[in-house]
């Protein structure tokens, strides 16, 4: 059993090359585990195993030999890696639902979809008002008293 | 130090979504999804995360007119500011590549394209399908077009490139897209009438030149005279008549574009290289890294170094390249000026293969001298190296744009390269400057999703902009990137 200091405790068997870390899954969230293990799939493989519910035993088997102080710093950055994936998943799930509806604005709702294509045609319709629906009565009366006297004038003419 | 307290009390109310690093003066680097970053003391990270800064102090008006801090204007800029950044996801494909023949006059040790030899007529693209090609390339929606010819030596067959520069100028007085040629040659089989045509057309001219003679002539083997000489006569003649042409016009005019690619000989070369750039009159270098795809992947030994060797190579070069600007020498590295322009002023440069997702067919199409159509040039590679047609979208004698575009094989490199998603992106700190290249990752690992950390190129660039980060936290240095990124931004066509 090999210790970095009281708080850090890790078995590492030297025969296979091999590093136990024990972690409190109530401390440390399964996503954050997984994110922090991923991190050092340059140097070692990883095998994870326990209960997610208690704990979680990740097994590391080095890709290299190392020596004490090179395990030591690895075992280190692993526990560091675990505690900065705890902020980030906070400062993520915190802010999951904010960036969903950023990029939906800023992608989505700058793409015309068809829904709006056909409601701008409809749009484009209505504001060339084909029967005069929207012209107030006077205009039109007056329209078509106007109209009158030409057809008037040009029959007179002929 | 953080802790777990630290973390609980974090004020979710005030802080906005960002990812960080701890650097080794102690330093926290926060980024965020438009790509601002600031550099926070531990004691002020924890103030920012606890929701405990004056309102009224100049950091906290910093990280709020960055975005790091959830006010009132808050979602109305975040949005805007999303939007312009990725403003390129509503248009189509830029860049055409057209492969006018595949036969080459050089046979480089790491030729990417797997030439063929000059006797091989049969690699080269007739009229009626480079007619094709450019009606394709026409229909793109986008209103930018570059038509780049490639190769093998595109100039082995002079009357395609002549008519697709002839039809496409025709085409486009109807058309009246901003359209603009790019020739990628070797120079040697330049004339004087050659490069007038080209130059009244306006086509941009782009060479390898692998630094000194040395260097060059070992890396690109060229039979039939100096290789180098040659290139750097073409070089000289062409950078002297574009100066001729906008003699008191134009203060920001083109100049041959030169590209590097990183051998293990370069590296110990590093300076010669730098040198011979400098001396030749060129305002930047490209330092490009090998990519594992034609003839670079037979000579591995030769050729290649591991993710360190070059790492190290690149920042004693950049270091060097950087102390020439301290001594006056405007002079920058081309990979450093993309990432730089993300990073100091949250643009997305278009480089292709540097972008999120990448260029392969949304921002790219390459056309292969026999009319088939790969999601990019690197596609086309992987076909070539032993015909594997992956990456193949189809062929422009049967095929509409649409169909080319609106296929399974296009939507796999876009979701493969968008590295919002991918398990080591997501949570990392460089995430908004970073993109990876699924053809590249195919050729290694077999698969167009791979182990991040266990990538070659990955490793690569996340160092360069690590390394940018550490650079970028001198006062002095930040005046110089900042030039570097002006001056990295290509001029207006016309």
């Amino acid at each position: 059993m090999n210790k970095i200091n009281n708080n850090f405790k890790f078995e590492f068997d030297k025969k296979i090359q091999q590093i136990e870390f024990k972690i409190n899954s109530k401390i440390y969230p399964l996503t954050t585990i997984y994110q922090a293990t991923y991190l050092f799939l340059d140097k070692v493989y990883v095998f994870l195993d326990g209960q997610p519910e208690k704990e979680i035993k990740a097994f590391f088997k080095l890709k290299e030999h190392v020596n004490k102080e090179q395990l030591e710093n690895l075992v280190g950055q692993f526990y560091n890696e675990l505690l900065n994936q705890v902020l980030r998943e906070k400062i993520s799930q915190a802010n999951d639902k904010i960036r969903e509806y950023i990029v939906s604005q800023a992608l989505y709702s700058a793409v015309p979809s068809e829904v709006d294509e056909l409601l701008k045609e409809v749009e484009d319709d209505w504001q060339k008002d084909p029967l005069g629906i929207a012209q107030p009565w006077q205009e039109k009366k007056q329209a078509a008293k106007k109209s009158k006297k030409s057809s008037k004038k040009v029959k007179s003419k002929k | 130090m953080l802790d777990l307290q630290t973390i609980k009390k974090l004020n979710d109310k005030q802080a906005g979504f960002f990812r960080f690093k701890k650097f080794e003066n102690d330093n926290y680097l926060l980024t965020n999804d438009i790509g601002h970053y600031i550099f926070l003391p531990e004691t002020d990270f924890k103030k920012y995360i606890h929701g405990r800064l004056d309102k009224k102090s100049k950091l906290y008006q910093k990280l709020k007119q960055k975005l790091f801090i959830k006010d009132e204007d808050y979602l109305k800029n975040f949005i805007w500011q999303y939007r312009q950044r990725n403003s390129f996801l509503k248009y189509g494909p830029s860049l055409h590549i057209v492969v006018v023949t595949l036969r080459c006059n050089h046979r480089c040790i790491y030729c990417h394209a797997s030439a063929a030899t000059c006797k091989d007529k049969k690699y080269d693209m007739d009229l009626k399908t480079a007619k094709l090609v450019v009606d394709t390339i026409f229909k793109s929606n986008n209103n930018a077009i570059c038509i780049e010819f490639q190769g093998g030596e595109p100039l082995l067959n002079w009357p395609v490139v002549e008519f697709i520069i002839n039809y496409a100028q025709e085409k486009n007085k109807l058309e009246k897209k901003n359209l603009i040629f790019r020739l990628v040659s070797n120079f040697t089989l330049l004339d004087q009438k050659k490069m007038n045509f080209l130059m009244t057309n306006e086509v941009n001219f782009c060479t390898s030149l692998d630094g000194d003679e040395s260097t060059h002539n070992y890396n690109r083997i060229f039979t039939d005279g100096n290789s180098y000489k040659e290139t750097v006569k073409w070089i000289k003649k062409i950078n002297q008549a574009y100066k001729d042409k906008y003699k008191g016009k134009k203060k920001n005019y083109y100049r041959v574009g030169a590209l590097i690619t990183v051998t293990r000989k370069t590296l110990a070369n590093y300076k010669q290289v730098i040198d011979t750039y400098i001396k030749l009159g060129f305002r930047n270098i490209y330092l490009r890294y090998l990519n594992p795809f034609g003839f670079a992947l037979q000579a591995k030994e030769k050729i290649w170094y591991n993710p360190k060797e070059y790492i190290d190579f690149y920042k004693k070069a950049f270091d060097y390249i950087l102390e020439k600007n301290y001594q006056g020498r405007h002079f920058y590295e081309s990979m450093a000026a993309t990432y730089l322009r993300k990073i100091l002023n949250q643009e997305e440069p278009n480089n292709l293969d540097f972008r999120s997702p990448c260029g392969a067919v949304i921002g790219q199409l390459a056309y292969n001298y026999n009319g088939d159509v790969y999601t990019c040039d690197e596609g086309r590679m992987i076909a070539r190296m032993g015909g594997d047609e992956m990456f193949k979208l189809g062929n422009i004698k049967k095929n509409s744009l649409e169909e080319l575009i609106n296929n399974d094989l296009c939507k796999s490199v876009c979701f493969a390269s968008c590295v919002d998603g991918l398990p080591g992106f997501s949570e990392n700190v460089y995430k908004p400057y970073l993109g990876i290249c699924p053809v590249y990752n195919y050729s290694v690992h077999g698969n167009i999703f791979p182990a991040m950390k266990n990538n070659f190129r990955w490793q690569i660039d996340e160092a360069i902009v690590e390394y940018l980060f550490t650079k970028l936290q001198n006062r002095k240095n930040q005046d110089i990137f900042q030039e570097w990124v002006k001056k990295s931004k290509p001029p207006i066509p016309k």
